[in-house]
């Protein structure tokens, strides 16, 4: 399998690569800080001794997508495991190897028998594992739509979940721009991954005075950008996971465009075997069109023009998504202002939106609850336990 | 009835095909419910042991960071081949 892979791959892959790395990364971390993140908490009490203690549930069952399949599984798994909990995960579909090779990976590190395992199978495997009566909590990665019936199906047994679900990041430009940071921002928070990440920049909302500059080099940058071999040293865009992806990318351009947006480069698939769609940037886009309405997961940018920053924050604002949004100012207190009126989870000021094990990472509306990363993540899956000594029978009040 | 639904469920299979050439990569017999169930009690007896100690649980995840640092070629190609992602792009 290996042998046949590299043979197939034959040169170095550097967004997989970096994607590996991130993950040693998070381990380390959480290796490095754990201990700390979970020691006991003394609190003065009428008590002889008070302490908070932080306890492993027990068994995760772990819900995986494909589009970053060995970040996204050890974002969770690294703090899950040094807290004490075991993890039973079910990869994508799409990326089961890459689910198998974790497994693999970690039995070869010495990690003891049972403490990580894969499940291989489809979606129709998902239910057995929440139902599972030694699983004691469910993390979930994916849908909207999938995410609420694996919160249902789980809160209905009484376990706990957290929900890493879709996003529609806005990406603010205001008047006071600096418009080259910002429009390589644009192609880099766009086109990550094809397009396909959570926390990818989604919606461009962008101050109409600056927004024809704006424009003209995000264009530029895009069309400089190369779909191809996504084996080859020189491609920046892969193609898109699959054929159903595909399809609901160019339908969701084709619907605005029907509506009076305008392609201002690509908007359309390449033909040729394989899922490629150009990128895709569209102007003249109103809030009620699919892509600002729906998570966009391909390359594609649609621009909405905003009359003013209050209008853009308004816009960014009205979408039924809250994970990531990143906002592009020189102004610092503007910056601090907007950052703190988002409705998000994380706010990005002069950068994309990208997770980092040091802060937490998750979502406000239907991007999800619960929080993935730092101490907080680390948290989401313990027995908060509080425990109090007395010397002698205390009578403080009359409720529970 | 369970060795009847047991079969059934071996049958099944999943496939997984590489997106920048439409070819089949890989086919995998799905689990059965006996197989994961299985699992979970794995998962659950390992529990007790693994949750005793966190300077141990330390120093795996030291050990798995550093797997995975040796095992980058393979794990990059493998994802690289699942997904079609492009090779420039660094974050995540």
């Amino acid at each position: 399998m290996q042998g046949q892979s590299q043979k197939e791959m034959g040169k170095v892959i550097k967004e997989a690569r970096s994607e590996v790395e991130k993950c040693a990364w998070v381990m380390d971390y959480f290796a490095d800080n754990g201990k700390v993140f979970t020691t006991d908490e003394v609190v003065n009490t009428d008590a002889r001794r008070s302490f908070v203690t932080f306890e492993p549930l027990g068994v995760i069952g772990s819900i995986m997508p494909w589009n970053f399949p060995y970040w996204q599984a050890l974002r969770f798994a690294a703090p899950s495991l040094i807290v004490g909990n075991t993890i039973v995960l079910k990869p994508a579909s799409a990326t089961m190897q890459c689910g198998i090779e974790i497994e693999k990976t970690f039995e070869k590190a010495g990690l003891p028998d049972g403490v990580f395992q894969t499940l291989i199978g489809d979606s129709s495997i998902a239910d057995i594992l929440i139902d599972s009566q030694d699983v004691n909590a469910i993390t979930f990665t994916g849908s909207v739509p999938v995410g609420g019936k694996v919160a249902q199906r789980a809160t209905s047994q009484l376990k706990k979940c957290v929900l890493e679900l879709g996003g529609s990041d806005p990406f603010i430009v205001c008047e006071d721009a600096n418009v080259e940071k910002a429009s390589n921002g644009a192609v880099k928070g766009r086109f990550i991954n094809c397009g396909q990440s959570c926390i990818a920049s989604k919606r461009f909302i962008v101050v109409k005075k600056i927004a024809n500059e704006f424009i003209e080099k995000f264009v530029q940058g895009a069309e400089k950008l190369k779909v191809g071999d996504p084996l080859s040293d020189d491609t920046d865009l892969g193609p898109l996971v699959n054929a159903s992806g595909l399809k609901t990318i160019d339908s969701q351009v084709k619907d605005s465009v029907k509506e009076g947006a305008e392609i201002l480069t690509g908007g359309e698939q390449i033909k040729s075997k394989g899922y490629f769609y150009k990128p895709t940037i569209l102007k003249n886009v109103s809030p009620n069109m699919r892509v600002a309405q729906e998570e966009v997961f391909g390359p594609v940018a649609p621009i909405i023009i905003a009359g003013s920053e209050i209008e853009a924050l308004r816009l960014a604002n009205d979408s039924q998504y809250g994970l990531g949004a990143s906002i592009w100012t020189e102004d610092l207190d503007k910056a601090e202002r907007l950052s703190r009126m988002v409705r998000s989870g994380i706010v990005t000021v002069n950068n994309v939106v990208i997770s980092d094990p040091r802060v937490p990472f998750g979502g406000v509306k239907k991007s999800g609850f619960g929080r993935e990363l730092s101490r907080y993540g680390m948290l989401e899956f313990v027995n908060i336990k509080s425990v109090r000594f007395y010397d002698q029978l205390v009578h403080q009040h009359h409720v529970e | 009835m369970t060795a009847a639904s047991s079969t059934k469920a071996k049958a099944r299979e999943l496939k997984t095909i590489n997106p920048a050439t439409e070819e089949v990569i890989n086919t995998y017999e799905i689990m059965t419910k006996e197989q994961i169930s299985e699992k979970a009690k794995k998962a659950q007896n390992a529990f007790s042991d693994w949750k005793k100690d966190i300077q141990k649980r330390v120093d795996h995840i030291y050990d798995c960071a550093q797997e995975l640092r040796k095992n980058k070629e393979v794990l990059a190609r493998t994802v690289t081949k699942r997904n079609g992602k492009g090779d420039k792009r660094s974050q995540i």
